[in-house]
């Protein structure tokens, strides 16, 4: 037995909305730093490229120059040329010779000294030019390019400067080293007020992402908590409540589907409760009548033996009747939760309906009614043999039940295709029109006065149909009011 | 929304922001590599060294006509980081003299019989020729005269050149038509001209020019610093060419007032010992006087509190007797000797040192005192903030002045004239600048530590001792780079040298520390000298 829903739940941190807020603003990021990544290394790479070569194609043009001032050894004459170069330039010169050594320094500061920068030691090794990046402390304080520079740590006291080399030759011989170094913070400042710019493009996108987000969000979660509430009202006992039909196509059958399925939950709801009354009702009606039997045979002790012969026979009708209902709802009740079992086998439909008929000829001829039986004998169908007998049975004797004195009755089993037709056709009362849609609904009367005296528990269509459905067929009405009824029951041939 | 969502979303933005606060697309490069192993250094030659090489020079020839001199390259031999006056004056004398027919199988030579025979300081030359010039006639000493003027003038350093003879003035007389006193360049090779403008001599009396060389020593050695002045005379009239003692006198005082003002182009090193004529330590007024009667001699006569001013000036009497005969012998012509009388006595005889100095009868002359004229040497000293040089000069022999052996030794050791009185730089806050090297290296470096030194190809071979070397090692970046630097300055300042390498007792290994290296070579660091007052050049 399935325990009942309980929600112990706690909900999680992210709703629709927050997952939708974030998804956007992830995609965003992501977005963004693969941006900004990739267009500053772009943007970097290429203002590298073209400085490296434009300085290196100078500290060249240099080399060349100097040359030969450097291999006589005069630096009385090599210092001051340097030293204009390195102000044209806004740079600061060094020649080293062979063994690493600065031999001239426009700024005077590392003559005699062993510098083993990298890129001087590859054009030592043979290289035709090298260059490389460096960070040095400035000589004066950058101002702050960008209120970025406030979150970044203290880096306004230091620089990015290029040294850039290329080697001296003299008549085929390396003799030192050229070397350039320049500060190309101007050009890291282009790549940070990039990056800057992209930063507060960013947030402004983001912070607007976010709104649009809250907005969007909005409008895709209301018809679901719309939803949700109504669902809320409805497992509190207001079957009644239905959604507005709103939003997008998706919402909008949802809500739609949600409706209908509402509707049919009412419907449901009413009909078990029908179905509950009219069960109570039928079961009631029996027990009432056995007990006010029941009641006079206690309370008149001196009732005549026959009379109390009659009130005896009375209430085992009603037994049976009891008996009948029960079993029917049994039946009802089996099918509806699947635990009704077919026994199927093939059989020859046609001998079925002959035994039913041949049982109930005799009810038909007390009640004076014709009954012609035209089945073809060769149809065989696999299904359960008990359960269609019941079937025939139910349609024929409502077919008895239903049809006036010198009426008629007919039933015909015939091959349709792949399917065999069974008809049960009577020149009954039949059913008015309103009521044809009913008549398989559990407990349902035409006339309920009118089923009082012909007995039944109001059951017996609903547990053909289910049989028939069952066995994968189909039954139908066709009937017209004082004219008479046919019941047609299509089953799927073996 | 929730706050706590709220606040993930705000910490989403600010990181992704933060993302855009690391650094550009810049990578910085730190990968180590090591130098190449430096190339191994030639070996040197043992003891002191001197390579030569073949200098183009121009020396000025007369033509076959004696009417104008001519310029013509010569290839001369030189010592490697040697001066080329010496090599230019023996070369001219060498192709002047076949020019002279009347010095047969002789030629023009320098003296033998003085020391030095070429006195070079600063822009002053003056050759000391033997008595062979004297052959020569006027006019031929006059294309001699020329020739060596013109040639030495075209060093950029020498501006004045003056021949003696024997250490003498040439002159006869102060009115004498031959050329005497300093000549500066003259201001074209017409000799005719030149000889036409010393014939042109008025009749009656006449004021001239000339330029003499005056004899200041030296404030530390004592040496005699030879500086060229400009004094006016007067000149008795062209007929009256026998030597006149009325004129020399006058040039004789007026050679000492000169004499007595002291040094203008080097004050602070070259002192006058000399008492102004004012201050009256004069007892007698200078005379010429002729004891034995063929030689002329300047007499001078002080007052023997003399003694006193010299010593008060930091002199002493053997330094004032040879700024006084230099000066006198050389700036007046006609003269063979001096006499100094202090307190009525002659001088015969002067103790210096272990040396004794004895003169017959008082007569002093240029041989009287050998090895007392001094050359500037430029030597380079750090500032006491170790961030500069300074070039200085210090006298030395003459002669030594392009000995690098003698320069590096003066390297090590700063004078304590330039230390206390002698203010290197002052700067605008008033710093004085002074030098500094020599109170590191805790002992008194000579030229004992400097075991050998060559000089060949361009290069200075500088060799120190294991002493010299071991204090290096305690030196840090800035001693070191002033040391280095010192030396390589002041050898470099030598013609020709360009490059100094460093050896430990003739080994190539390193004892410098890091960032310099022992190993390899060092060129002039031009931009480590801060020039103040005099500017440092190279001599040559």
């Amino acid at each position: 037995m399935r325990e009942p829903f309980a929600s112990h739940r706690k909900y999680g941190m992210f709703g629709v909305r927050a997952r939708i807020i974030s998804s956007f603003l992830i995609v965003l990021v992501a977005a963004f730093i693969a941006c900004a990544v990739s267009m500053t290394s772009i943007a970097g790479n290429y203002m590298l490229k073209s400085r490296v070569a434009k300085q290196h194609e100078e500290t060249a043009r240099l080399a060349l120059m100097l040359a030969g001032t450097f291999v006589t050894g005069d630096t009385d004459a090599l210092l001051p040329r340097i030293e204009s170069e390195g102000q044209r330039l806004s740079g600061r010169l060094m020649i080293l010779d062979a063994d690493g050594r600065v031999q001239a320094d426009s700024f005077s500061l590392q003559n005699g000294e062993r510098l083993a920068a990298p890129e001087i030691i590859e054009i030592l090794e043979g290289a035709e030019s090298s260059y490389g990046l460096h960070k040095q402390a400035a000589s004066i304080t950058r101002r702050r390019l960008t209120w970025l520079d406030y979150f970044r740590p203290s880096e306004t006291s230091s620089e990015w400067v290029g040294m850039f080399a290329t080697p001296i030759i003299w008549q085929g011989e390396r003799i030192g080293v050229m070397l350039y170094i320049v500060s190309v913070q101007d050009m890291a400042d282009s790549l940070i007020a990039m990056q800057d710019q992209m930063i507060l493009v960013f947030i402004v996108i983001g912070l607007s992402e976010v709104i649009l987000s809250l907005i969007f969000s909005r409008i895709i979660t209301k018809p679901i908590t719309s939803l949700t509430a109504v669902i809320e009202r409805m497992s509190k006992g207001d079957l009644h409540a239905r959604v507005n039909v709103t939003g997008g196509i998706e919402m909008a059958r949802l809500s739609e589907a949600f409706n209908q399925m509402s509707e049919k939950l009412e419907h449901v709801n009413e009909t078990r409760n029908q179905f509950v009354s009219n069960a109570s009702h039928e079961l009631k009606t029996p027990l009432s009548t056995m007990k006010i039997l029941l009641e006079s045979m206690i309370y008149e002790p001196t009732m005549e033996e026959g009379t109390r012969h009659e009130f005896l026979v009375d209430i085992n009708k009603e037994i049976d009747r009891l008996t009948a209902i029960t079993s029917d709802l049994l039946t009802l009740v089996k099918s509806d939760s699947g635990e009704l079992k077919l026994r199927r086998e093939s059989f020859r439909f046609g001998e079925t309906i002959l035994d039913v008929a041949k049982r109930l000829e005799p009810l038909a001829n007390e009640r004076k009614l014709a009954m012609d039986v035209s089945v073809a004998n060769d149809i065989i169908i696999f299904a359960d043999k008990g359960k269609m007998s019941q079937v025939v049975y139910n349609l024929l004797e409502n077919a008895i039940k239903y049809t006036p004195a010198g009426g008629s009755i007919e039933l015909t089993l015939k091959r349709n295709a792949k399917s065999a037709v069974l008809k049960v056709t009577d020149t009954g009362i039949g059913i008015p029109e309103s009521d044809i849609e009913k008549v398989f609904e559990r407990f349902y009367r035409v006339d309920k006065a009118r089923a009082r005296t012909t007995g039944g528990s109001g059951l017996g269509l609903s547990i053909v149909k289910q049989i028939v459905m069952l066995h994968d067929g189909d039954i139908t009405v066709a009937s017209k009011e004082g004219k008479g009824s046919t019941f047609a029951v299509t089953l799927p041939i073996d | 929304m929730r706050v706590k969502q709220a606040l993930l979303l705000l910490l989403c933005i600010m990181i992704t922001a933060a993302s855009g606060c690391v650094d550009p697309a810049l990578q910085e490069r730190s990968d180590a590599m090591l130098l190449p192993p430096i190339k191994a250094a030639p070996e040197i030659p043992l003891g002191d060294y001197r390579g030569t090489e073949i200098v183009d020079s121009l020396i000025y020839l007369p033509n076959r006509e004696f009417s104008r001199l001519a310029a013509q390259f010569e290839q001369i031999e030189v010592p490697s980081g040697a001066s080329l006056i010496q090599p230019l004056v023996e070369r001219t004398l060498l192709r002047i003299s076949p020019f002279f027919t009347s010095l047969a199988d002789q030629s023009l030579s320098l003296s033998e019989s003085v020391e030095p025979a070429v006195e070079i300081c600063d822009n002053v030359v003056i050759i000391n020729l033997g008595v062979t010039y004297r052959i020569l006639t006027p006019r031929q000493q006059l294309i001699v005269r020329m020739a060596l003027t013109q040639t030495l003038t075209e060093l950029s350093e020498i501006s004045a050149v003056g021949i003696l003879v024997n250490g003498q003035d040439n002159g006869i007389s102060v009115a004498s038509p031959i050329p005497n006193g300093l000549a500066t360049r003259y201001s074209g090779t017409d000799i005719d001209a030149a000889w036409s403008q010393i014939q042109s001599q008025p009749e009656a009396e006449y004021s001239y020019i000339k330029t003499v060389a005056l004899y200041f020593p030296d404030r530390e050695t004592g040496l005699l610093l030879p500086e060229d002045r400009q004094i006016a005379l007067v000149s008795p009239p062209r007929d009256d060419i026998e030597y006149n003692d009325t004129y020399a006198r006058m040039l004789v005082s007026i050679v000492l007032e000169e004499l007595a003002l002291g040094s203008m182009v080097r004050p602070s090193i070259a002192h006058s010992l000399l008492p102004e004529k004012s201050l009256n330590y004069e007892s007698v007024e200078p005379k010429i006087t002729s004891p034995a009667g063929a030689e002329r001699l300047i007499e001078l006569s002080f007052r023997p509190e003399i003694d006193d001013f010299l010593y008060q000036n930091g002199g002493d009497r053997y330094t004032l007797l040879t700024s006084l005969t230099y000066t006198l012998t050389g700036a007046v012509p006609g003269i063979d000797g001096v006499i100094v009388n202090i307190g009525g006595t002659p001088v015969t005889s002067i103790e210096r040192g272990k040396s004794q100095f004895r003169f017959t009868n008082g007569w002093m002359s240029r041989s009287s005192f050998p090895n007392v004229v001094g050359s500037l040497c430029l030597v380079y000293y750090p500032t006491e903030d170790g961030q500069s040089l300074i070039g200085t000069t210090r006298s030395s022999l003459t002669g030594s002045f392009d000995n690098p052996r003698v320069l590096t030794s003066l390297t090590f050791n700063t004078p304590e004239t330039l230390i206390s009185d002698y203010i290197i730089d002052v700067d605008e806050s008033g710093a004085v600048y002074r030098g500094l090297i020599p109170k590191e290296l805790g002992f008194d470096a000579d030229s004992d530590d400097i075991v050998s030194i060559a000089l060949d190809k361009g290069t200075a071979f500088v060799n120190i001792s294991d002493r010299l070397a071991e204090a290096c090692l305690t030196m840090d970046a800035v001693q070191t780079r002033c040391f280095i630097y010192s030396i390589v300055n002041t050898l470099t300042s030598l013609r020709g040298i360009n490059r100094v390498r460093f050896f430990r007792n003739y080994e190539s290994v390193e004892f410098f520390n890091p960032p310099f290296s022992s190993l390899g070579e060092f060129l002039r660091h031009s931009g480590f000298i801060k020039n103040y007052g005099m500017l440092p050049v190279k001599l040559g």
